[in-house]
């Protein structure tokens, strides 16, 4: 088994609170399997013209993911000369009274309820498509639009429907500023607001990634490298004798948290490693850990 | 003429036409051929009326008119609020007019926005006794056009913008042109 060694400095910090009452609105995962996928407009076009939604850079043809469960239904928005409409969408309804809704879509995914334009808010709940998280929902396109992209748009909709959407949109980071705002790659991302709705909030890019390549297992059951590296991280500038959680966001950009929770010494020092084995998906992952009682982040992995 | 809807006025749009009737004079007047004092003349003018809602945010300190058919939300905004004022049947966001109070000025605005916009023209206009400075800017990427009107009082900058290719386009300078300060 080969270990990596890597030392990388991270200098950002990112606040992340958690409060208890909040926990349960923290929910969503990334839509797209690329979790750097570049921010193009924020919740303002800019501070000056409201956009109500984040616009994600994508492909013609990339594939759009469910970001938590729920039932869906596709429809579209009647085209117009001005080409600022859905286009065509999915919209999902959760059980916790939100809906997320992905617009300008290529192609809805086989097996989703379709609704004809002039239904788009119907409520017969009944006949839309369960799905869970991380279940293929479409296809970025770029129809009712100029340019290739994934408008996503969160809300609180207790109705449930289209109309019920469209009048309770939220920014999903609870930063409601521009593009360059927003992870990974804003040059003011300073971390979420206190009411994200991600299942943590989203690291900038320069944090530690393990890059995992493809399986290469010897017999018996342990890995050679790359799967089965074991990752080996330290931390630095923690409460003392505070809680510390440890996330690793993997391929899909859904967060997992590592367990125990672990408590900094007298220095402020964590000290922990992560271990893939040949069930681990190739590709890159982040990895970052977060002071509860400050809810800052600060971390430098080593061998 | 001046038409003054009045204040109970029902919300929404007008329409009706007006014909003059000439009335008596006195007959040492009355030259001749003219018409006889009583007749309608034949001329008329169609005319549309609208009233418009009027709303009042003590936070941004303004007061503003809109379409009858439009509504206005506070909408969370980084440097602290505004205010979207939209058509009540708004699907896709983003169509309507925006309002911001933010403590920036003039200048470092437009600079942030020339940062990622090209600036297109630049225009000044007066309203109710307030300088507005109006730009219009362009999104290269995407050919999206945008309009923004700037005015300034002692450390408080006011921001009217919307996209221009959307239903905003048409009536943005009508309801800039009723922003006051009261």
């Amino acid at each position: 088994m080969r270990t990596l060694t890597r030392v990388i400095v991270i200098e950002a910090l990112v606040i992340c609170l958690f409060p208890s009452q909040l926990l349960g609105q923290r929910f969503l995962s990334f839509p797209l399997a690329d979790s750097s996928s570049p921010v193009f407009h924020g919740w303002y076009y800019d501070l000056t013209w409201y956009h109500g939604a984040i616009d994600y850079k994508a492909a013609v043809g990339t594939p759009v993911f469910a970001s938590a469960d729920g039932i869906a239904m596709s429809s579209s928005q009647p085209p117009v000369a001005t080409k600022d409409t859905y286009g065509t969408f999915v919209l999902v309804k959760h059980p916790n009274g939100f809906s997320t809704l992905y617009a300008h879509l290529s192609a809805v995914a086989p097996g989703i309820a379709s609704f004809p334009s002039d239904q788009r808010s119907n409520s017969t709940f009944g006949s839309w498509t369960p799905v869970k998280r991380g279940d293929l929902i479409g296809f970025v396109g770029n129809s009712g639009t100029t340019y290739d992209h994934l408008h996503f748009e969160a809300a609180e909709n207790n109705v449930g429907t289209y109309t019920g959407h469209v009048q309770g949109r939220v920014d999903p980071y609870d930063l409601n500023g521009t593009a360059t705002s927003y992870p990974p790659a804003g040059a003011k991302f300073n971390g979420c607001g206190p009411n994200f709705l991600w299942l943590t909030c989203p690291v900038p890019s320069s944090f530690p990634l393990l890059v995992i390549s493809t399986a290469t297992c010897a017999e018996g059951g342990s890995c050679s490298s790359p799967q089965g590296t074991t990752f080996k991280f330290f931390g630095v500038g923690f409460t003392f004798s505070g809680v510390v959680h440890r996330f690793i966001q993997d391929v899909s950009g859904t967060n997992t948290e590592l367990l125990p929770l672990l408590s900094a010494d007298r220095s402020g020092q964590i000290s922990w490693s992560f271990t893939s084995s040949c069930a681990t998906v190739a590709g890159s992952y982040s990895i970052f850990a977060i002071d509860s009682t400050t809810g800052k982040q600060r971390t430098r992995s080593r061998r | 003429m001046t038409i003054a809807p009045a204040a109970s006025a029902a919300l929404g749009t007008a329409s009706g036409t007006i014909q003059l009737r000439k009335e008596k004079r006195d007959p040492n007047d009355r030259a001749e051929g003219d018409e006889p004092p009583g007749k309608l003349l034949p001329q008329t003018l169609n005319v549309t009326v609208n009233v418009w809602q009027q709303f009042v945010d003590p936070n941004l300190g303004i007061g503003i008119k809109f379409p009858s058919s439009w509504h206005v939300q506070t909408i969370p905004n980084s440097r602290g609020s505004s205010l979207y004022i939209a058509e009540n049947t708004e699907e896709f966001p983003g169509k309507g007019i925006t309002v911001t109070k933010s403590p920036d000025t003039v200048l470092t605005a437009v600079g942030e926005l020339q940062s990622s916009l090209q600036l297109l023209s630049q225009d000044q206009r007066t309203f109710n006794g307030r300088m507005w400075t109006i730009y219009l800017f362009s999104e290269a990427s995407t050919g999206q056009q945008f309009i923004a009107a700037f005015s300034t009082s002692p450390g408080t900058l006011y921001e009217v913008g919307g996209k221009v290719n959307s239903s905003v386009g048409a009536v943005f300078l009508q309801v800039l042109s009723t922003v006051t300060f009261p």
